[in-house]
């Protein structure tokens, strides 16, 4: 049908990272939703399937990720959310993926982070690239209310739960997971909060972070969610690690992040991590991709007269 | 005269340049962020250290992102005197100040939302690990050593430099802003950096100068906590050639930030329905107030931060000098 031949050609424009049209994009959005809006807030996947970490508009590290694991349809990606904020291109990573999902809906699945919410994205960057690269702001009202729709966890074969932060001490099971009422802007509060917020923490039960807000749980914390929901790894995002991934409490749990030299600066390599038809684990590293595969040259830091 | 040899790159990803200029030598390295092992490796030296001051050897989480191969050393080669700078010495200054202060009270705006302080107030949960001063705010300022090291600041021993206060007119402003004199050589590295888990930013950042006449270095803390408080510890140095001393300008700037700076859902007119800010009144209140004022949404950047701090007299500020 012509709408597929029409999101071939955004596909193909957006690997190219050349950025749709406003129209395309609101069209795009519209049939995300559909899809989206049938999906469970613990959404199941069937392995083989490839686990990801932040991508944080890296574009051209987001290609590296998919020369390294393969294209889509191929392969069977899961996305553990955080696709814009602080690098240059959100508005091409998000929709590239987006489309994806639209095309290949059961070979790509999208989680939503912290970073897919209206506030935060004031502040990290995706508003303002949108209105630099759109010269409104409908584009992110479309994202925005996309990032709604996004499911707030996934499970691999009943075995292995994804999620972009971490667990919420308002939830014992998955079900009361199921039962969260998410088409809604990122709450301040509350389990689905805490989902895309907390952290791991080398400590005993839970913790409240020491900014005030945000919970930190430890390992019998992780523990006890495991066994009663009879899981065997919790695979998340939303820390940068330099390795690339970090286990964490026997194992028992994964922190993978797929953006390599994070924000251009800092020097890391990223990880995804393949899990074969056997759940069997393997991490592959890759780099951020080379600077002459960039769209624009490196900005060598000019002299300036500072005071 | 001049011998330079910039950006050479001598490692995975780290660089070194030397530079030498009226009888200064000025060396600097910058490199990735340290990886988890050798994180570990740090944390056990900052614990050591601490213990053989006195000091609580517990040594709280650290930024997440160190420079830590990163550091700048200039060398007055007459006297052997050394200025150097680097992520080690900020992060140590950073947990000395923590020990005695914590985070002085600032928290995120979600915190004063009822859950949260529910939370706090009823669980005592993990608050041996919560006492810690989370905005990694630093009052370093560099080490002054008094021989020229070759491993970067950490390693310096020796007699401390003895900086007296400055009854001069201080750094020479005018010559300092002349953008018609050449920089001869050029800094900028980055010693250390946390998001604060996305409620911000805090950041240790030097930049320094070589002009024909002088140089400036500027070593600035710049804190960021969305919607709640902008801080920025700015440590300046400064030579003029052939002058007998070196000076400092160490200044404290800070800030409260009212809560409608706090980026609100311009022009968007779900915004009211929208369920966190439905019931949050201050967000409620600033996106009523600023419908009409479209545009970027964004909270000051270090740039903005530091022009309001600029309006506003610091909190501290001090100049010191020291005879070469």
């Amino acid at each position: 049908m012509a709408g597929t031949s029409d999101l071939d050609r955004q596909i193909e424009q957006l690997r190219r990272c050349e950025y749709i049209k406003e129209a395309e994009v609101k069209a795009l959005c519209a049939k995300a939703r559909e899809i989206l809006v049938e999906e469970s807030n613990v959404q199941r996947v069937d392995a083989p399937v490839t686990i990801c970490g932040d991508i944080h508009g890296q574009f051209y590290d987001l290609k590296e990720l998919f020369k390294v694991g393969g294209d889509v349809p191929d392969a069977n990606y899961l996305f553990m959310g955080d696709f814009v904020d602080r690098g240059f291109y959100s508005v091409e990573t998000f929709l590239l993926l987006l489309a994806l999902k639209v095309r290949y809906p059961d070979r790509i699945t999208l989680i939503r982070g912290n970073h897919e919410s209206r506030q935060i994205t004031q502040v990290y960057g995706f508003y303002d690239e949108c209105l630099r690269k759109y010269g409104s702001v409908n584009v992110w009202r479309y994202c925005t209310e996309i990032f709604d729709y996004l499911s707030l966890s996934s499970l691999i074969e009943d075995k292995i739960f994804c999620v972009h932060g971490g667990l919420s001490p308002s939830i014992n099971t998955l079900d009361q997971i199921r039962v969260i009422d998410r088409k809604q802007e990122v709450p301040h509060d509350g389990a689905m909060c805490d989902l895309m917020w907390s952290d791991p923490e080398d400590i005993d039960g839970w913790g409240l972070s020491p900014r005030g807000a945000g919970y930190l749980f430890g390992g019998d914390v992780v523990a006890q969610f495991s066994s009663t929901n009879s899981i065997d790894l919790i695979a998340r995002a939303h820390q940068l690690v330099m390795e690339g991934y970090k286990h964490m409490f026997n194992d028992t749990l994964v922190t993978v992040w797929s953006a390599p030299n994070y924000c251009y600066r800092c020097g890391n390599v990223a990880a995804i991590l393949e899990l074969d038809e056997h759940l069997n684990k393997n991490f592959k590293i890759f780099e951020a991709a080379p600077q002459d595969q960039r769209g624009v040259p490196a900005k060598k830091p000019a002299p300036d007269y500072f005071l | 005269m001049v011998a330079a040899s910039n950006g050479v790159e001598v490692s995975n990803g780290v660089k070194a340049s030397s530079f030498e200029y009226k009888g200064w030598r000025f060396d600097s390295v910058s490199g990735p962020i340290l990886s988890t092992c050798e994180r570990g490796t740090l944390t056990d030296k900052l614990s050591a250290t601490a213990a053989s001051k006195g000091l609580p050897s517990i040594v709280p989480p650290l930024p997440e992102a160190i420079f830590g191969h990163s550091y700048l050393t200039m060398t007055h080669e007459a006297s052997g005197r050394t200025f150097s700078f680097d992520a080690a010495g900020a992060i140590a200054c950073w947990m000395r100040e923590s020990a005695h202060k914590g985070s002085g009270g600032v928290r995120v705006t979600t915190a004063s939302l009822p859950s949260w302080k529910k939370v706090a107030d009823e669980q005592d949960l993990a608050m041996g690990a919560s006492d810690y001063d989370w905005t990694f705010s630093t009052d370093y300022s560099g080490t002054t050593g008094a021989e020229s090291p070759l491993s970067p600041t950490t390693e310096v021993e020796g007699a401390p430099a003895q900086w007296g206060v400055h009854t001069g007119s201080g750094l020479d402003m005018a010559l300092l802003r002349r953008r018609d004199i050449p920089i001869l050589h050029f800094v900028d590295l980055t010693l250390y950096e946390d998001d604060l888990g996305d409620n911000g930013e805090s950041v240790v950042r030097l930049r320094m100068r070589v002009m024909p006449s002088c140089f400036l270095l500027l070593l600035r803390h710049a804190l960021r906590v969305d919607g709640v408080h902008i801080r920025q510890h700015d440590t300046r140095v400064f030579h003029k050639f052939g002058s007998p001393h070196v000076l400092r300008d160490r200044r404290l700037g800070e800030a409260r930030l009212a809560p409608l700076r706090k980026p609100v859902l311009l022009d968007e007119p779900a915004a009211a329905t929208a369920a966190p800010w439905a019931t949050t009144t201050p967000h409620r209140l600033a996106c009523e107030q600023q419908q009409a004022s479209l545009r970027s949404a964004s909270v000051p950047n270090e740039q903005q931060a530091a022009e309001k701090l600029a309006t506003l007299p610091p909190k501290s500020e001090s100049v010191e000098e020291l005879l070469l």
